[in-house]
């Protein structure tokens, strides 16, 4: 197995990704250093927290440029929650702050007819003309805490729907060589612990 | 949403109880409650670990300790409350591990640090939990120290006292019932919650699967919990959840992890 590099941007909590990995087997490194990014082919971007403050600090530790670099050179990137949102554009949550851009599309607020985050268990399911391990059997269910979501400009980008608020909110992308999932793999129990070795394994999120 | 299964544990910074009417009886350490009670297995079976730390004064370093350790092989989210006095120990809580926060008596004593908590971390990690009494009559009351005295109220008064307090969620446990195992007094709990808006996890009780499917039907409750682990013993807790899904209770359907093992392909 391809040890996976964690990228340690000093927001949030990673305590609880690691572990996960710890559990199924995973050989992983944490990354706070540019430099450190390109010995690992598979990357996973975690993430808590503002999407300015996130963005903030991955331009101030220089992995930014980093891990675009390495996305461009083929590197496998998964990003969580706040992670899958950094790979966008830029998000209506702190307008001034750019993305990384690797996955074209907004990050935006969550329907305003709804509460003002997600957050439980939610079922996702696959888009008709994919198939993913997020979905193989149709649908299943994960852990969702969040109040933005991706809005990817290319809909065949996203291969997993959740419904929130009276709509389908985007709950895993895939575009190249990088992913991610709205949801929170490290806490849906064994489907969620299947999501992370899928990627480790395989560097994506489909079968 | 769906609803959720809750597991919750008494924990005192290096020993867990089991609880009757509040009154505690002292199990073991980590190792121990895993080789007796199979903590971890118990664990696949939830949507959320509820940890109720029983001391009133926090060993705060033990606490965030033995909270590394166990959400070390726990992948659901983690609740933790008791005895947490300023943002440092909640933010260190976040640090250990802990997806949200309960408060009981800060409720009452220091409602800013639950406005905080709540300001930084959001009403879904914010959760209040009242312990509430039944009477004959069916009325439920809350004991609460206040400014150091001891009164009465009713929960539907302190329901909207907390109103405002930015909360997501409120446990009422029912202190009656705690530990015994003869079911969760739903009937007193939803006259007291009938006015409120927020939304409501009941505790205390649980005894068998149909004490919580019974529960769980009900359109106001979004969770229970239930830390009467001798009741539950086993796959008692996945019972639950077929139950609950026999009830058309819109419930999380878990999988075992080992499960996917064939469905991975290596690159």
């Amino acid at each position: 197995v391809t040890a996976l590099g964690v990228v340690d941007y000093g927001v949030g909590n990673l305590k609880s990704v690691v572990n996960a990995l710890e559990y199924i087997g995973i050989d992983w490194t944490l990354v706070d250093a540019p430099s450190q990014i390109f010995q690992f082919d598979r990357i996973l971007l975690p993430g808590v927290g503002s999407f300015g403050a996130a963005m903030g600090r991955l331009e101030e530790t220089g992995l930014r440029e980093s891990l675009v670099s390495a996305f461009e050179g083929g590197a496998q990137i998964m990003g969580i929650c706040l992670g899958m949102q950094l790979l966008t554009d830029g998000s209506e949550e702190s307008p001034l702050a750019e993305g990384l851009a690797i996955i074209r599309g907004a990050t935006t607020r969550l329907p305003e007819s709804a509460k003002t985050t997600n957050t439980g268990f939610r079922t996702v399911t696959a888009m008709a003309d994919t198939s993913s391990l997020v979905a193989d059997k149709l649908s299943r269910d994960y852990y969702f805490n969040h109040g933005y979501h991706v809005e990817p400009s290319d809909s065949d980008v996203s291969i997993g729907t959740a419904r929130y608020g009276g709509q389908e909110i985007c709950a895993a992308i895939e575009f190249k060589n990088a992913c991610g999932v709205q949801f929170h793999p490290e806490k849906s129990q064994g489907q969620g612990l299947a999501v992370l070795r899928h990627f480790a394994l395989t560097g994506g999120l489909r079968l | 949403v769906k609803k959720r299964i809750i597991l919750g544990l008494l924990f005192d910074g290096t020993h867990f109880y089991l609880s009757r009417n509040f009154r505690l009886q002292k199990l073991g350490d980590l190792n121990w409650l895993q080789e007796n009670f199979q903590i971890f297995d118990l664990a696949s079976y939830v949507d959320e670990i509820a940890i109720f730390h029983i001391r009133r004064r926090l060993s705060f370093e033990d606490f965030g300790a033995a909270l590394r350790e166990l959400t070390r092989r726990i992948f659901v989210p983690v609740s933790v409350g008791g005895g947490l006095q300023d943002m440092r120990e909640v933010e260190g809580m976040f640090r250990s591990g802990a997806d949200r926060i309960m408060f009981s008596n800060s409720l009452w004593s220091q409602p800013e640090l639950i406005l905080q908590t709540s300001e930084r971390y959001g009403a879904q990690a914010t959760v209040g939990v009242i312990n509430f009494l039944s009477d004959d009559s069916g009325r439920a009351s809350v004991r609460r120290v206040r400014d150091g005295n001891v009164e009465m109220a009713d929960v539907e008064d302190v329901l909207s006292r907390v109103d405002d307090l930015g909360l997501g969620e409120v446990v009422l446990q029912s202190v009656d019932r705690d530990g015994t195992g003869q079911g969760f007094p739903l009937r007193e709990a939803k006259k007291a919650w009938q006015s409120a808006n927020i939304p409501f996890i009941a505790a205390g009780g649980f005894g068998s699967t149909t004490h919580i499917s019974e529960c769980l039907v009900d359109e106001r409750v979004e969770a229970v919990i239930t830390a009467n682990l001798l009741a539950f013993l086993g796959n008692g807790l996945s019972l639950a959840r077929e139950e609950a899904v026999a009830q058309n209770v819109e419930i999380a359907r878990w999988e075992e992890f080992a499960s996917f093992s064939a469905g991975t392909r290596s690159a």
